[in-house]
């Protein structure tokens, strides 16, 4: 018999080689060490909404909580992966300082229509549907770093390993998140509709994430090409 | 006349290539799919084959990550 975690992660499955393929364009390119703290930049673009979108999460789902089993069995996990998730933005400006990218001159920069889409449809989902949407956007973005890749990485580059503090840390740390968060799936009482929810809110996530991938090496090219 | 699968909708909307054989656990996940997925899927423009035929592509010996973790 299928969890709930194990369907969901199947048809994210279905979809992830796209996602995998945009991202690969990025982490394989031949010019990573200049790519990289745009990487990031755009990293902070999305994670910067993280506590927000969890908290909203949270919200939606109290209000919904003493009519809606599911709801009621999302709230404590989303208010305390809020707490665990603090700041991990700040990280990711701090690993840029290292850089040489300044934090003001971060919070200058236009992000990607993409990225905007990408959370932006979180709100929607779990605002005007059901909060347990939110669920796909978390898997999709919990997905844990190879330690042994970035490794690699911060040899191929050369840039200073402290520059990967923020990546490193989620390597380590974000395969316990990723068991939390399926116990949490697999314990809550989802229908048909609520699976088709997290199915089509998975769909989009993802074609999203890779948008945002894509917009990266676009910019990076065309600055690069025309020489701005 | 018979009703269309997810595959064979999928395929109609070039999102699965004809040409590409999806194996049998592909196709039970995808014929396992609800209608408003198959929408998500068809409006996102996603290329089902591709992907699925992809999914060794740009590798090496550890993966490289491809979310934001988090």
């Amino acid at each position: 018999m299928e969890t709930n975690s194990q369907r969901l992660r199947g048809k994210i499955e279905l979809v992830r080689p796209r996602l995998r393929q945009a991202a690969g364009e990025v982490w394989h390119h031949a010019r990573l060490a200049e790519l990289f703290p745009e990487l990031l930049v755009t990293v902070h673009s999305v994670i910067r909404a993280t506590v927000p979108t969890l908290k909203t999460a949270e919200q939606c789902a109290r209000a919904r909580a003493a009519e809606d089993p599911v709801c009621a069995g999302m709230v404590e996990y989303l208010a305390a992966h809020a707490i665990e998730e603090k700041d991990h933005d700040e990280w990711t400006l701090d690993d840029l300082e290292i850089l040489g990218v300044k934090r003001e001159d971060i919070w200058k920069r236009i992000p990607s229509p993409a990225a905007a889409a990408l959370v932006g449809v979180q709100y929607y989902w779990m605002r005007h549907v059901h909060p347990v949407a939110y669920l796909s956007y978390q898997a999709i973005m919990e997905n844990p770093p190879s330690p042994e890749f970035l490794e690699q990485a911060i040899e191929r580059t050369g840039l200073p390993r402290e520059a990967f503090a923020t990546q490193l840390f989620h390597g380590s740390v974000d395969p316990h998140h990723v068991a939390d968060f399926d116990r949490l799936v697999d314990s809550l009482p989802l229908s048909e509709w609520h699976h088709s929810i997290l199915g089509v809110n998975a769909f989009q996530s993802v074609e999203l994430l890779a948008q945002v991938y894509d917009d990266l090496l676009y910019r990076f090219e065309t600055k690069n090409r025309d020489g701005a | 006349m018979a009703a269309k699968t997810n595959v064979q909708q999928l395929q109609k909307a070039g999102i699965i290539a004809a040409k590409h054989n999806l194996t049998e656990a592909d196709q039970a996940k995808v014929n396992g799919l609800t209608e408003n997925e198959v929408s998500a899927l068809i409006s996102a423009r996603q290329k089902l084959g591709d992907a699925l035929l992809k999914k060794s592509a740009k590798g090496g010996k550890f993966p490289h990550p491809d979310s934001f973790s988090y």
